[in-house]
């Protein structure tokens, strides 16, 4: 069996019995990143510091002083920032950006002994759903529709370069990063386990912001187990972010349990209303699956989920067009001279940014704007309130949601929405537990008519990440998606 | 409501955006369809919330007022496009 086949834990069990060197495992993959450029899943690769880094993970196996990710090589998502490797957030107004500090979740995995293979493609500045918007070229899905292997699919986005790298076995693992499904929509496209932790759960010191209230840092996995080993070590308290929650982060990984026997499942009337087909059999799928395991089905409403996605594009660009206010010209990035400073900012700022980043920084320049402050930011903090309500009501009744993560499999790339509000509603069942602050997975559960993946998607209320890895288990045993893969 | 080219205009200025001319038509068109999108939420409800609807969160955590870190100034110019004497440069601002 090929070394990039095995999972992040399997891979960690060789490395552990010495059935292969971390040197080994390193150069498999790095010989498959090279024989996967057409899928431009990574925009910096960094062979040497991963056999570097490889080297001395293979001293201390030797020496039995393995940390918890010794010589585990993942990708990271290019939007946190590595010490002295070039960080761009998939973006041309950070092409030359070569940070001098490490991120929090980067430095909590090098501490944790990985090998770091190289930064993931992205839609520029994560917004998109598509990774079409990266100024780097658009990331191709490795999976294919059944009969039409020409046809380049989209891995979603915005971490559609993580999702790709995981999925094509160009990494065991790679970081990602949700601000409305980032990480759980390219997830079900790839067929990935994708989680989007509790606000707050992982540190944003170093990730180049969107959205500050909504980012939040996970992980793109094959399987359950590796993405509860992979959060475990991203997450941390940290005093360099003031969001950032005192919590102490349990061992998911060996408190894992699927059992769901008495589990009280949510099915929310909103998010299964006009369902197409696939999503709604693999929806009854999941409920099927979850029932055999003794837990219990309640129909519940969350009568504001149709104001998410409206509520969300205008607090997202309203940070977005703060944050990015910081691409200046003068400090770092891309600098395009002009006669008088204000000449400077335009220029810099035009040149460097792509046009859906444009879009989004003068949407969120309206809504802040003197006059329409009140009815559109204002009136959206409010009804993120109504949302937040809405959730902890329900998880008063019920343990976990079940929903679709997507409303549809991936799309193709020429058949891609050139509208940006069709655009958008590719996030409606994943952009509500941004808004309030909610943990969200995504499990591989099936394959549609064209044999491409679908996902489904458990909410629980803040901090139930291990709660929602063990029904993620059980839905996974159940699924056996990789025996699904490979009737294909 | 629907943006004017005008309106447009005054976005992208104070966006600090430099848009054409020929530019302005399309982006009002794609500018109006989101904001006649977002117009939805005027038919909720909010009546009950406060304006500071996160008024009742948990404060974030202050760090202690303490210098932590060195003087970093060449990390801080390392990025910079143009710099010199230890400082950014920019264009003349005064006469």
């Amino acid at each position: 069996m090929s070394l990039t086949n095995l999972t992040l834990t399997e891979a960690r069990e060789a490395l552990l019995n010495k059935k292969c060197s971390a040197t080994e495992l390193t150069r498999s993959f790095l010989d498959r990143m090279d024989a996967n450029r057409d899928l431009n899943a990574y925009i910096t690769e960094t062979p040497d510091l991963a056999l570097k880094q490889a080297q001395e993970s293979d001293q201390r196996i030797a020496a039995g002083t393995a940390r918890p990710m010794e010589g585990l090589p993942i990708g990271i998502k290019d939007l946190f920032c590595t010490k002295g490797v070039r960080t761009t957030a998939g973006s041309k107004i950070l092409g030359n950006f070569v940070p001098r500090y490490e991120s929090t979740v980067s430095q909590n995995l090098l501490d944790a002994g990985s090998v770091f293979l190289g930064k993931t493609n992205m839609d520029e500045f994560a917004m998109g759903s598509a990774n079409l918007t990266s100024a780097f070229g658009p990331v191709i899905s490795p999976w294919k529709k059944k009969g039409n292997p020409n046809q380049k699919l989209v891995p979603g986005g915005s971490s559609g370069g993580s999702a790709a790298a995981v999925a094509g076995r160009l990494a065991l693992a790679t970081t990602a990063s949700d601000t409305g499904g980032s990480i759980r929509q390219p997830a079900a496209f790839t067929g990935l386990v994708g989680i989007k932790p509790t606000y707050g759960l992982c540190s944003r010191y170093g990730m180049v912001a969107f959205a500050s209230s909504l980012d939040q840092a996970g992980p793109l996995t094959h399987t359950v187990k590796d993405a509860a080993l992979m959060l475990q070590t991203m997450a941390s308290y940290d005093k360099k972010d003031a969001t950032s929650l005192n919590v102490s982060v349990p061992d998911y990984l060996a408190s894992l349990s699927p059992n769901v026997k008495g589990l009280k499942v949510g099915i929310a009337k909103e998010y299964t209303d006009n369902l197409d087909e696939d999503a709604q059999k693999l929806l009854q799928k999941g409920i099927d699956w979850l029932t055999a395991g003794g837990a219990t089905i309640h129909h519940v409403s969350l009568k504001t989920t149709s104001y998410a996605l409206p509520t969300y594009y205008i607090i997202a660009p309203a940070e977005a067009s703060s944050n990015l206010a910081r691409y200046d010209g003068v400090r770092y990035g891309v600098r395009v001279d002009g006669k008088s400073l204000d000449e400077l900012y335009e220029n810099s700022r035009r040149h460097g940014f792509g046009e859906e980043v444009r879009r989004r920084i003068m949407i969120g320049t309206y809504v802040l704007s003197a006059g329409y402050y009140d009815a559109y930011y204002l009136k959206a903090q409010k009804v993120r309130k109504l949302i937040t309500q809405d959730f902890e009501n329900t998880f008063r009744d019920v343990d976990v949601l079940l929903t679709p993560t997507t409303p549809t499999a991936a799309f193709a790339i020429d058949e891609t929405p050139t509208d940006p509000v069709t655009m958008y509603l590719n996030d409606i069942f994943t952009v509500t537990v941004n808004l309030a602050g909610l943990p969200g997975i995504s499990v591989p559960s099936g394959l549609n008519q064209d044999g491409l993946p679908l996902g489904l998607q458990l909410i629980g209320p803040h901090l139930s990440e291990q709660l929602l890895f063990n029904v993620a288990a059980a839905l996974e045993d159940a699924a056996d998606f990789s025996t699904q893969i490979k009737s294909l | 409501m629907s943006l004017t080219q005008e309106n447009v205009k005054k976005i992208a200025r104070l966006s600090r955006l430099k848009i054409e001319d020929n530019e302005c038509e399309k982006i009002a068109t794609q500018l109006s369809s989101i904001v006649n999108w977002i117009d939805q939420l005027t038919a909720v409800d909010t009546s009950g919330l406060e304006d500071c609807p996160d008024g009742d969160e948990p404060l974030m955590t202050e760090r202690e007022d303490v210098v932590t870190q060195d003087n970093t100034v060449e990390d801080v110019l390392a990025n910079a496009p143009s710099s010199g004497h230890n400082m950014f440069s920019v264009p003349k601002v005064v006469e």
